[in-house]
């Protein structure tokens, strides 16, 4: 199982007032908030793990179907080490791992529940645009992008005749698309 | 305050985050902030501090769990403002 967010960091600036009174405390853990209060670059913190939350919630809704609003119930643990962050999420005990990615202008997190997955991972960075689907399967020969019977993306490799899942985000100018092998 | 004030209040405060005049215009019950008003997930919060300023009502983690329409939205203040009531 496979999940993935990202976000534009840019456009979240100009979205997103995370300052605003009583906002973090409805999304971040006491431990958390402490790790966006410490950090020389907040704004990131705040990000990069609302990221991780989103890109978790992605799994579990697939897992179980159930649509919630709650992300103060994914706790989140992280280290951050340059572009690159390894972290994992506790969700009412079952527990999830991720790998960022921090750029300039994104913070992509991607969300896995085993290491064998995560090696099975093949992710697609391209630009976002309303018809992203049509361009990805004019660009891709063996590829397919399409939505299978409950509606989830998945890709279909033409050559092997196989279903592979997949999971899609895009916010501002960036799309990430992750499938496993 | 009944269930129709509700709403249009409601409306007032997602139409600052959302750009999806149709949805906006036909907002009903069954409207969806994600799926119909496309909000994202960040503006989800916005709304709901939004709603506790305005409805001077206070909202806990379950209620805000649930909040992600219309309906939902309407049950979670109804309920709010009868607890402030009694």
């Amino acid at each position: 199982m496979l999940g993935n967010d990202v976000i534009d960091l840019r456009l979240a600036k100009t979205q997103s007032n995370w300052k605003r009174s009583n906002y973090l405390s409805k999304v971040f853990s006491l431990n958390e908030q402490d790790i966006i209060y410490n950090s020389d670059n907040a704004d990131l913190m705040v990000w990069l793990m609302w990221s991780m939350k989103e890109a978790v919630y992605k799994i579990v809704n697939r897992q179980t179907g159930i649509r919630v609003y709650d992300p103060k119930a994914f706790i989140c643990g992280f280290d951050l080490n340059g572009s690159k962050a390894k972290g994992s999420v506790d969700y009412f005990g079952e527990k999830f791992l991720t790998r960022s990615e921090v750029a300039q202008n994104y913070v992509h997190t991607l969300s896995f529940k085993t290491y064998a997955s995560y090696e099975k991972c093949r992710i697609i960075h391209a630009k976002n645009c309303t018809d992203y689907l049509t361009l990805f399967n004019r660009d891709h020969n063996d590829l397919f992008l399409q939505t299978d019977e409950s509606g989830l993306p998945e890709i279909f490799s033409k050559q092997a005749m196989t279903h592979h899942i997949t999971t899609i985000s895009h916010h501002g100018n960036f799309l990430f698309i992750a499938y496993l092998l | 305050m009944d269930k129709k004030e509700i709403i249009a209040e409601l409306r007032e405060i997602v139409s600052l985050y959302s750009e999806n005049q149709d949805s906006l215009e036909n907002i009903n019950e069954h409207t969806d902030f994600i799926t119909d008003l496309k909000i994202n997930s960040a503006n989800l919060v916005d709304i709901v501090l939004d709603i506790e300023e305005k409805f001077n009502i206070s909202i806990d983690n379950d209620s805000m769990a649930r909040m992600l329409n219309i309906k939902a939205t309407v049950e979670v203040i109804e309920t709010k403002l009868a607890e402030n009531a009694g």
